[in-house]
This record gives structure tokens, sequence and C-alpha cells, in this order.
């Protein structure tokens, strides 16, 4: 009994160092991972779900996945064979790297802290309303709640935010 | 709906989307942080029952090996038939003599008897206790013959157990 309890903890141990390792690996290479499945798939809830199913083929095969040079090249490849799955069950034909001519998006940190810069330049309800809306993903209905405005007012905001950023995006070209 | 969400300009579409990519984003690694935490969850609490009920079954199904393999003798003497000659037998001709094989076997069987087997008639046990205890050890043997032997081997013993159960009494 002794021999299977130090046989349950020395696995235990190393388990949770491998998903530690594996959840750096994950959290590094998902914009890339979901870029893809949503080039492929163009629907961000499949994506989603590809990417979910290609996290789980990854951790079968973790205990080799410090060994492979080029993780995100593997990882992305694991994605793209789920997607390709995927679209075989439902019939769909793509063309041969269709993917490739997606552009780049821009979703580096980078850019993020950039573009969130910009909005904190805003006045304060503005940028309230925009944070809700795509920063914590609110509905229009529950931002004007939060804000308690009526919907029409939470519109009119908007749109004078989306007139500043306008302006600050036009300095900050000049 | 009289009212509709404004329309911005692309640079200004490009900047809230870089926004709105990142929170999707952040809430997707934390979905994809949750299962892997169930994964290793899952991976950690795995029940080591199944692994002593394999072993459990492996002695079990040793002993059951062990028992019929003691016991094998006395099912043989019990069953033991003679060869069945097929039509093939029959009309084989012996290369040495150039005659069928079959009459091969019944001349030289006329010179030595002993090439011919001969059923072994079973120990017939000499009380009712004992028959009881000899039927039993036959349907313990029963179920592993059923799935291991055909039909014909079962029913076989069946009748031999019947033979000697009226037999002795």
């Amino acid at each position: 009994m002794a021999a299977s309890c130090d046989y349950q903890s020395e696995k235990n141990s190393a388990t949770s160092m491998t998903s530690e390792q594996f959840k750096a690996i994950i959290l590094r290479h998902q914009p890339a991972m979901q870029r893809m499945a949503e080039s492929l798939l163009h629907n961000e809830a499949d994506a989603e779900d590809a990417v979910q199913e290609a996290v789980i083929q990854l951790w079968q095969q973790r205990e080799g996945l410090d060994k492979v040079t080029g993780t995100e090249a593997y990882c992305i490849a694991i994605v793209k064979r789920r997607c390709i799955d995927l679209l075989r069950k439902r019939h769909v034909t793509l063309p041969v790297d269709e993917h490739l001519c997606d552009p780049p998006p821009d979703d580096t940190e980078e850019s993020y802290e950039k573009a969130l810069s910009m909005v904190r330049r805003l006045p304060p309800q503005q940028q309230q309303a925009i944070l809700m809306k795509y920063e914590e993903l609110q509905s229009s209905e529950e931002i004007a709640r939060r804000l308690h405005i009526s919907l029409p007012n939470l519109y009119t905001t908007l749109s004078r935010a989306y007139t500043t950023l306008r302006e600050l995006l036009r300095k900050e070209n000049e | 709906m009289t009212h509709q969400e404004p329309h911005t300009d692309p640079q200004v579409e490009q900047l809230l989307s870089t926004i709105e990519t990142h929170a999707k984003n952040v809430r997707r690694q934390a979905a994809l942080l949750e299962l892997v935490d169930n994964l290793a969850a899952s991976a950690k609490h795995r029940p080591l029952w199944p692994y002593w009920a394999g072993i459990a079954a492996a002695a079990c199904m040793a002993l059951v090996l062990a028992v019929r393999q003691n016991d094998a003798p006395q099912m043989a003497m019990n069953t033991a038939q003679p060869p069945v000659a097929t039509m093939h037998e029959d009309h084989a001709i012996d290369a040495a003599s150039g005659i069928p094989q079959k009459a091969a076997q019944e001349k030289h069987s006329d010179t030595d008897p002993i090439s011919i087997p001969q059923p072994v008639p079973a120990q017939a046990p000499s009380s009712p206790e004992e028959v009881y205890a000899f039927s039993e050890t036959e349907s313990g043997i029963r179920v592993y013959c059923e799935n291991q032997c055909n039909a014909d081997e079962v029913v076989a013993h069946m009748e031999e157990i019947v033979r000697l159960s009226i037999a002795a009494l």
C-alpha cells in the first residue's frame, strides 16, 4: 500500500509540473491557434471548439511536447488538423491554403496597450461605454442599465466616442 | 428599432477590434486553463481499483486453470472416445503396402491390439456423497467449459455425470 501511495504522489508531482509547463505553452500560442481556427472555420464558436479539442489532443501528447522544436508550429498544425476534420464532417471543401490570403490580425500585446491608452484619453462616460462594450463584451442594454442612461443616449455617447477616437488617431498619425 | 449603433471609420474599427479580440482571448485562455486543470485533476484522481481488479481477475483465472489442469486426467478418462475416421482417410492409399489405409490399419490391428485406442471406463463413485462431490466439481468446470469448449464436449460431460450417478444409486 505504501508503494502505491509513493507511486501516486510521484505521479501527482510529475503531472502538476507538466501541467504548469503545458499551461505556459498553451497561453503563449493560444492567439495564433485561435487565428488559424477562425481563418479556416469562419466562425468564432467553432474555432474555440476546435482549439479546445486541439488542447485536449496536445495534453494527451504532452510527454513529448517539450522535445518538439517549434511548439507554435506544432500547436497550429494540430489545430489545423482538427479544423479539417470538422470541415470534413460537414462535407465542406476549402481552397488549398486559403488562410494564407488572410492578413495577420493586429492582436499583439503592444497594439492592445496602444489601443487601450487611446481609449483612456476619452471623457469618462465615453471611456466607460467603450470599455464595457469592447473590453467587458457587455450588451448595449446592459451598458445602458449600468450607466443609468437610455439606449438612444448610449448610442449618442458611443458615436461621440468614435468621433473623438478618430480625431485622436488623426492627430497621432500627423 | 429607430436607433442604430453608429458606424465608425476603419482605423477606429481596427483599434476597437484590437481591444475586443484581446478581451475575447483572455476569456478563451481562462477557459483553456480551466480545461487543462480539469484534465490534470482527472489524471491525478484516476482510481487505482481497476488495476487491483485486473490483478484479482488474473489470479482467479490462474486458479481456475490450475484446478482444471489437476482435473484434466479424470476428465480425459471420462470423455475418451475412439477416433472417428473420415471418408478421406477411409479411401487413402497406404504408400508402403499399396492398399487403402483403413484396411491396412485393420490388418495391423489384428497383430497389435494396443494401437487401437479403447475407451477407458470412468471410475464410478461408490457413495452418494462421492457422486455429489463429483457432480459439484463437474458443475464448476461446466461453467468454464461452456466458454472454452464446444457444446458437444459439455453435453458429453453432463451425460457422463448422469450415467455415473445412476450407476452409484
